[in-house]
C-alpha cells in the first residue's frame, strides 16, 4: 500500500482561553466547537472547501500545503524542528486530528482517498491498513491498562481470542525486548524506553501495510536505537510503505531512503537520504545538519540562526525561511517560492525537489580553471572550485602550496594568468572595485598586513567605513559594537592604542573586527589564527563560527592544519603542487580520504611518522 | 498498604476527636441550661424545683468544668462506653444500634439512586459536549445542586402522597416507605455528582490515550467504556467518600421531614432534649462511620489508580 498526502493544509483554531479552560462551568458558550469526533469529521469535510488561506487571521497553520508519497516497500523520513507540524502530519494520516483542527486536501491510502471517511469508515482501516507508533510523551498509553492488554487489544478487536491474542502480544514484545514478566506491568512502571518500545509493539501487532512512525527513538540509548532500526528496516523490505518523523538525522539517513525536511508546516526540500546529508540543497537543511550532532562530525554545532516564523496564518507572504535565510534576496520576502525540481529533469527524475527562490543554495563564488605563476614557478595549475552561499569552505595545503594566491585572487587582489573567477555571476576582475570591497572581507596572515601601524584602534577599524564614505556620527558606535562583538574592551583607551601596544591575540581580533565593519558577505581568512596559541586560537575560531553563524555569512579558511580544519568547516578543498588533490564535505575527507596526499595530513596532524 | 492504612487510621483519630470536641464545645454554649432541660423532661415543669435541677447537675456531671467534663466523656468512649441517655437513662450505643440500619439502609439506597442517574447521565454529556442533551441535563443538575434538599422532600411529599397517593407520607416499613426519602437524598447527590462525572470525563477525553484508543480502531462505545470510564472514575470515587458525608448531613433533615426512625432523627430528637450523651455518642457514631467510608475509598481507589497503588507498596 501506499501512503499519500496531496495539497494537505491542517490549522488549528485558537481557543479562547479562558472558554476552553473552563471546564463544565461554560454550559453555553462555545457551541459552534465541536468535540465530538463523529460531529468533528463532518464539520472538517464541510470546511474542505472553503478553507481560505489568508484571511483568518485566528488560526494557525500547522501544515501548509503538503504532498507527499511514501510507496510501498520505501522508507521516507520527515525532519523537522519541534513544532514544525510533524505529529500533526502524522495524526492526519489516520485522520485523528484534535477537534480545532482544519483540514483539507486529501489523504490516501493506495486510491482510497480518507479524508472524507466518517469515525466509523475510518475505524476498519485504523490499525489494520495503517498504524502510529505516537510520538512517547505524557499519556500515550492508557495508564490503567497493563502493556499487554493494550497491545493485544487491536487483536482481541479483529476476533482474536483473548489468550491467543495475549500470546502473540507477548512475543512481539519479546521481539522488541521488553522481557517477559515486565510485559504485565502498567506504563507508569516501565522506562520513556521501554514505553517506545510497547508503542512500537503495539503499531506492529496487526501487521498493517503502512507505518506512521512519530519519533520512534526519542528515548532510547544508542544501542536500542540501532535495534529498532533494524526492525524498522525489516518492515521496509516486507513491503511496507514506513513514514519515519524524526528530528535524529542520522537516524533519519539510517532508515530511509528519502528525507523530507518540513519546517514551520512546509516541506523545503525532498532529497534521497545520502545526498541530503552530504549535500542538502536548501539554507535551511545545511543549518540543520550543522545543528545535529553526528559521530562522524567534528565541527562544532552551529544552530539555526533565528527563530521560526510566526504561525498565524496569512503572516507570511514570502519565503517561510527568508528571515533566517543567508542567502535571501529580494523576491524572497514578497512571493512564495515553488518547488523546484532538482535534477531538472521535470517529473521524471527521482521526485527530489527544493523550494527556493534560487533553486536551494547557491553558488557564491566560482573559480573557473584558474592557473597562475610567479616567473617560472607555476603555482596553481588549472583550479576550478567553488564557494557557497553561507558554506564554510576549508583551503588545506602544505606551506608553500599556492594557498594563500588562491585566496587572494578570489578576493580580486590579484589576477589570475588563466581562467576566470566569478563572484555573484559576475567575473571579479568586472566588478566595481569599492563595492567589490564592500561584500568580502579579508583577514591576513598576519594582522600587521591588515593594519598600519600608525593606526590607532579606532582609526584601523574605521579606516574602510572612511573609504567607503560611510564615516558619520554612528560610525564610533558602530565601531564598539563590532569590539564587543570580537570580545574586546569598547573603552576609549583601549580605542587609542596603538598595534604594537597590542598582543597578537587583540592585534588579530581588531583585525576581524575590522574585515567585519562593512558587514561583508564573504569573509577570507589567511592562516589567521596559526601563528597564535592554542587557547586563543581556540578563542578567535569559535569567534569567527559564532559571527558565521548569526550573520550568515560565506567563509573561506586558509590553513595548514587538517585538525584544525575539520572542526570549523564545512567542507574541505587539499591543495597539492598546485592542484586540487581533495575536495568534499568535511566529516568525509577526514573519515575516509582519497587522495596520498590527504592521508598524509591527516595523519601529520594526528602527530604520527610521517615516512 | 499497611502504612497507607495505619497513617489514615492516625488521621482518623485526630478528625473524630477534633470533632467531639467541637460538639462537645457548641452544646456547652448553646442557649438554655441543660441540667434544667433534663429536670423538665424527667419530672415535668409543673412539680420542678430548683434543688432538683441542682441535684441532676451533680449527678450528671454537669458542674465540673468543661475540659474535665470532655476528659471524662472521652475515657469512657474509648473503653466503649458512651454512658446513658440523660432522658430515658438508655445506654447510648444500643439506641445508636437500633437507629443505625434504618439510616444506612436509607444511604445507600440514595447513593444508589445518585450513581444511577449520575454517571450515565455525566458520560452522556461529556461525549456530547453542548449538544442539547447535554445542556438540558446541566441545566437539571444546576437545579439540583441550588435545590435545598427539604424544599425538594416537601415537593416530593405534597406530589406522590398527597396528590398522587403513590408513596406513605412518612414512616418505616416496607419498599414503598423509602422511595421518597432516597429520591430525594440522592438527586441532590446526583447532580454534584453528574456534573464531576461530565468534567472529569471531559479531561479523560483530551488525553492522549483516548486518541491511542480510537487511533487502534477500537469503536466509540469500547473507547468510552473501556478507555475513558476508569480513568474518569478515579476522581468520581474520592468523591463519592465525601458525598457519603453529604449523605449523613442530609439525613439528619429528611429523617426528620419522613419520620425516619435513622441516627439523624435520633440526633434532632436528642438536641431538642439536651440529651448530652446521646449527641456526643451519636456525633461520635457518625464520625466515625464517616472516617471508615472514607478509609474504605481510599483503598478502593487505589485499585483503580494502578499509579497510586505502586506508590503505597513502597
Ligand atoms: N490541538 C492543537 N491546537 C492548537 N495548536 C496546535 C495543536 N496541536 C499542535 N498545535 C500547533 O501546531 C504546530 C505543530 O505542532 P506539532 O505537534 O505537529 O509539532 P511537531 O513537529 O510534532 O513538534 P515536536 O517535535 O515538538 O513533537 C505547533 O505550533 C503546535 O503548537
Ligand atoms: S533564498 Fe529566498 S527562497 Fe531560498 S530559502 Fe532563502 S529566503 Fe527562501
Ligand atoms: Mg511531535
Amino acid at each position: 500500500m501506499t501512503l499519500k498526502f496531496k495539497d494537505l493544509t491542517v490549522k488549528y483554531t485558537m481557543f479562547d482561553t479562558l472558554k476552553d479552560g473552563g471546564g463544565d462551568i461554560n454550559i453555553n458558550s462555545n457551541t459552534n466547537i465541536n468535540t465530538n469526533s463523529k460531529t468533528n469529521t463532518n464539520n472538517n469535510s464541510n470546511s474542505n472547501a472553503n478553507t481560505d488561506t489568508n484571511t483568518d487571521t485566528n488560526t494557525i497553520t500547522a501544515l501548509d500545503n503538503i504532498s507527499l508519497e511514501i510507496n510501498k516497500g520505501e522508507c521516507v523520513a520527515v525532519i523537522g524542528e519541534s513544532g514544525s507540524g510533524k505529529s500533526t502530519l502524522v495524526l492526519a494520516s489516520m485522520k485523528l486530528l484534535a477537534s480545532n483542527a482544519l483540514m483539507s486536501g486529501q489523504i490516501f491510502l493506495d486510491d482510497v482517498d480518507i479524508s472524507d471517511m466518517t469515525d466509523k469508515e475510518m475505524e476498519q482501516l485504523r490499525w489494520n491498513k495503517i498504524s502510529i507508533v505516537f510520538q512517547n510523551y505524557g499519556d500515550v498509553l492508557n495508564p490503567v491498562h497493563r502493556i499487554i492488554d493494550q497491545v493485544a487489544e487491536p487483536l482481541i478487536k479483529n476476533g482474536e481470542s483473548r489468550s491467543v491474542a495475549l500470546e502473540m502480544s507477548g512475543k512481539m514484545l519479546d521481539h522488541l525486548k521488553i522481557k517477559t514478566g515486565r510485559d504485565v506491568l502498567f506504563p507508569h512502571q516501565i522506562s520513556a524506553g521501554e514505553r517506545q518500545r510497547v508503542l512500537m509493539a503495539m503499531a506492529l501487532i496487526t501487521d498493517p501495510d503502512i507505518l506512521v512512525l512519530d519519533e520512534p527513538v526519542s528515548s532510547v540509548d544508542a544501542i536500542t536505537k540501532s535495534y529498532l532500526a533494524k526492525v524498522i528496516k525489516q518492515q521496509v523490505n516486507a513491503g511496507k510503505a514506513v513514514l519515519l518523523i524524526t528530528h535524529d538525522l542520522s537516524f533519519a539517513h539510517l532508515c530511509s531512503d528519502r528525507i523530507a525536511v518540513l519546517y514551520s508546516g512546509m516541506i523545503l526540500e525532498l532529497l534521497p537520504s545520502q545526498k541530503l546529508l552530504d549535500a542538502p540543497c536548501h539554507p535551511y537543511t545545511r543549518a540543520l545538519v550543522r545543528s545535529f550532532p553526528m559521530m562522524e562530525r567534528a565541527k562544532d554545532l552551529a544552530g539555526v540562526r533565528g527563530a521560526p516564523p510566526s504561525k498565524i496564518s496569512g503572516a507570511t507572504r514570502g519565503c517561510i525561511f527568508q528571515q533566517r535565510c543567508t542567502q535571501s534576496i529580494d523576491i524572497c520576502s514578497q512571493k512564495q517560492p515553488q518547488a523546484m525540481s532538482i535534477d531538472g529533469s521535470n517529473g521524471d527524475g527521482d521526485g527530489s525537489y527544493v523550494v527556493c527562490h534560487r533553486g536551494g543554495i547557491a553558488t557564491m563564488v566560482c573559480v573557473n580553471n584558474i592557473s597562475k605563476s610567479y616567473g617560472d614557478i607555476e603555482v596553481l595549475k588549472d583550479i576550478s572550485i567553488t564557494l557557497d552561499e553561507g558554506e564554510i569552505l576549508a583551503l588545506v595545503g602544505e606551506t608553500g602550496s599556492g594557498k594563500t594566491t588562491l585566496a587572494y585572487l578570489t578576493a580580486g587582489t590579484i589576477k589570475p594568468d588563466g581562467g576566470k573567477i566569478v563572484f555573484r555571476g559576475q567575473e571579479v576582475g568586472t566588478i566595481d572595485k569599492k563595492e567589490f570591497f564592500r561584500t568580502v572581507g579579508i583577514i591576513y596572515q598576519s594582522p600587521k598586513d591588515s593594519i598600519s601601524h600608525r593606526f590607532t584602534v579606532l582609526e584601523a577599524i574605521a579606516e574602510p567605513l572612511r573609504i567607503h564614505g560611510l564615516f558619520d556620527d554612528s560610525s564610533v558606535q558602530r565601531i564598539k559594537d563590532a569590539l564587543n562583538e570580537v570580545q574586546l574592551p569598547d573603552e576609549d583607551y583601549f580605542m587609542q592604542k596603538y598595534p604594537h601596544e597590542l598582543s597578537g591575540g587583540e592585534l588579530q581580533r581588531v583585525a576581524i573586527a575590522r574585515a567585519l565593519i562593512l558587514e561583508p558577505d564573504l569573509l577570507i581568512a589567511d592562516e589567521s589564527t596559526s601563528f597564535l596559541d592554542p587557547s586563543v586560537q581556540a578563542k578567535i575560531l569559535k569567534l569567527l563560527l559564532d559571527l558565521q553563524n548569526n550573520r550568515g555569512i560565506s567563509m573561506l579558511f586558509v590553513m595548514h592544519d587538517i585538525g584544525v580544519a575539520r572542526k570549523v568547516s564545512d567542507r574541505i578543498a587539499v591543495l597539492h603542487n598546485g592542484m586540487i588533490v581533495e575536495n568534499g564535505p568535511s566529516h568525509r575527507v577526514i573519515s575516509n580520504p582519497q587522495h596520498f596526499y590527504t592521508k598524509l595530513l591527516i595523519d601529520a596532524s594526528k602527530g604520527n611518522e610521517i615516512e | 498498604m499497611l502504612t497507607f492504612i495505619l497513617k489514615r487510621m492516625c488521621l482518623m483519630f485526630i478528625v473524630i476527636l477534633g470533632v467531639t470536641m467541637m460538639t462537645f464545645l457548641i452544646m456547652h454554649f448553646t442557649p438554655g441550661d441543660p441540667a434544667e432541660m433534663i429536670a423538665m423532661a424527667r419530672y415535668g415543669v409543673d412539680d420542678l424545683t430548683q434543688e432538683d435541677i441542682e441535684w441532676i447537675r451533680v449527678q450528671e456531671g454537669l458542674d465540673a468544668p468543661l475540659h474535665i467534663q470532655y476528659i471524662k466523656w472521652l475515657n469512657h468512649a474509648i473503653h466503649g462506653d458512651l454512658g446513658c441517655s440523660l432522658i430515658n437513662g438508655q445506654p447510648v450505643l444500643s439506641e445508636i444500634l437500633v437507629r443505625f440500619p434504618a439510616t444506612i439502609k436509607l444511604a445507600a439506597v440514595s447513593m444508589l439512586v445518585a450513581l444511577i442517574i449520575a454517571i450515565p447521565v455525566g458520560i452522556i454529556s461529556a461525549t456530547r459536549q453542548y449538544s442539547l442533551t447535554d445542556n438540558v441535563s446541566m441545566m437539571g443538575a444546576m437545579l439540583g445542586v441550588s435545590m435545598p434538599n427539604f424544599w425538594l422532600g416537601l415537593l416530593l411529599i405534597l406530589l406522590f402522597s398527597v396528590h398522587l397517593g403513590w408513596f406513605p407520607v412518612c414512616g418505616y416499613g416496607g419498599f414503598e416507605y423509602i422511595i421518597l426519602p432516597a429520591l430525594t437524598l440522592g438527586t441532590g447527590m446526583a447532580a454534584i455528582t453528574t456534573r464531576l462525572t461530565r468534567s472529569s470525563m471531559l479531561e479523560v477525553l483530551r488525553q492522549d490515550y483516548i486518541r491511542t484508543a480510537r487511533a487502534k480502531g477500537l469503536s466509540e462505545k469500547v473507547v468510552i467504556s473501556k478507555h475513558a470510564l476508569k480513568n474518569a472514575l478515579i476522581p468520581i470515587v474520592t468523591v463519592i467518600g465525601m458525598q457519603f458525608g453529604r449523605v449523613l448531613e442530609g439525613a439528619v433533615i429528611i429523617e426528620t421531614i419522613f419520620a425516619w426512625p435513622g441516627i439523624g432523627k435520633l440526633l434532632v430528637d436528642s438536641i431538642y432534649a439536651r440529651d448530652f450523651a446521646m449527641i456526643q455518642g451519636g456525633v461520635l457514631f457518625v464520625a466515625v462511620i464517616f472516617v471508615i467510608v472514607n478509609l474504605v475509598v481510599d483503598i478502593s481507589y487505589t485499585y483503580l489508580d494502578p499509579r497510586i497503588r505502586y506508590e503505597g507498596v513502597k
